[in-house]
């Protein structure tokens, strides 16, 4: 079988493929577009005849109770913030007037509580978180730790009574015992004081010119 | 536009639509009923078709359209699996000579070889008014024709050549 047979098969076959018509005339044609003409015509009075509006009436009416309510719900909003707003205002100031009734007299309560604990310690953070915050030129002298020994709360006794209670040993000022011996010159008690320092280093001294091997000792 | 002159240039082109839309949705009865709609859609437009120059193509053209919507739906109401078994079904019906078969082929090109080798070796129409119609370059025209072609080709030789090694054997 060579080329011109399939190219005969080709042409023949496209050949029966342009013969295939539509059964169907314009008679027929013009009686279904009058059909569906008319169908279509009485689809649309159907469709006009059934008003759109319900749907029309409910959207804007969820519409304007959208709008009404988120309004509501803003001016609520509004309303509640100014509320709070004023709330804390209120707290405040009246904090505050208790605060200053509290405290008007700052000095003296400063002066009370540094010198007697007998009355209480006086109880206000605000009062005490001041004190803490004011800049101290220890703080930058000073090493951490030794700034958090400044730091604790002084702890104060009653010192009221002390002065009329009588020395068990009988101390007193105007003299001093030396070796259970009473001086009572200024002069004289230093030089016995540092005649005593001298002795003490002479010892030292002489301790430390004899060092010993220490031969008993195991590692 | 009277009834007259829609017979004579609108009507006139239902054989030539119906021969294009059964490329696309293999049933004679479904290329009908697409020819049926589009004619009626005319007819209710016919004092705008006026302002179509080559209506011929504007028809073919809305040929395509209808049927690649009406194949779509079937995609989506059959799913992809199941036209092809219904496919393969009108195929197995149909292939009873050697002309159903060569038509089986052609039906199973690509969309645009399809077309292509349609409106040239069936309607014989020019390169140029294909690539209007189909709205393509003509060298894309051409190179579709040719591939198209030379596939049925391949497959009418095949079969042929079966058929006589069959009668031979």
């Amino acid at each position: 079988m060579n080329n011109d047979q399939y190219q005969d098969k080709y042409t023949e076959v496209f050949k029966d493929l342009k013969e295939e018509k539509m059964n169907w005339d314009f008679e027929d044609f013009l009686q279904k577009a009058e059909n569906s003409a008319s169908d279509e015509a009485d689809i649309i009075l159907i469709s006009k005849a059934k008003p759109s509006f319900p749907k029309w009436f409910w959207m804007a009416a969820s519409v304007v109770l959208l709008v009404s309510a988120g309004f509501i719900f803003n001016l609520d909003q509004n309303g509640n913030v100014e509320d709070q707003a004023q709330l804390v205002e209120n707290e405040i100031q009246k904090q505050k007037s208790d605060f200053i009734k509290e405290n008007h007299e700052h000095q003296t309560q400063v002066a009370v509580l540094s010198s007697d604990s007998i009355s209480g310690e006086k109880k206000d953070s605000i009062f005490q978180e001041v004190s803490l915050a004011e800049v101290d030129v220890l703080d930058k002298i000073l090493s951490k730790k030794s700034r958090i020994k400044k730091e604790t709360k002084p702890r104060y006794v009653n010192n009221t009574g002390v002065q009329n209670i009588k020395d068990s040993t009988g101390y007193r000022d105007s003299y001093v015992i030396v070796n259970g011996k009473r001086i009572d010159n200024v002069e004289e008690a230093i030089n016995v004081t540092k005649y005593s320092f001298q002795v003490v280093a002479n010892n030292m001294n002489q301790a430390l010119a004899q060092p010993k091997v220490m031969d008993n000792v195991e590692y | 536009m009277t009834q007259e002159t829609f017979k004579n240039t609108v009507f006139i082109l239902k054989d030539e639509m119906y021969r294009f839309a059964k490329r696309f949705v293999m049933s004679s009865d479904e290329a009908e009923d697409v020819v049926q709609d589009l004619m009626i859609k005319f007819w209710q437009k016919k004092d705008e078709l006026e302002q179509f120059g080559n209506f011929k193509s504007y028809a073919l053209k809305s040929v395509k359209n209808e049927c690649l919507n009406r194949l779509k739906h079937h995609d989506v109401k059959l799913g992809f699996a199941d036209l092809q078994l219904h496919r393969s079904e009108l195929y197995s019906m149909d292939v009873n000579n050697l002309k159903e078969q060569i038509i089986g082929f052609i039906n199973q090109l690509p969309e645009k070889q399809k077309m292509v080798i349609h409106l040239k070796d069936v309607e014989e129409y020019d390169v140029s008014e294909i690539s209007t119609m189909l709205e393509m370059e003509e060298n894309a025209v051409r190179v579709n024709l040719m591939r198209a072609r030379q596939k049925v080709k391949e497959q009418i030789s095949q079969l042929m050549s079966y058929e006589q090694r069959s009668i031979s054997g």
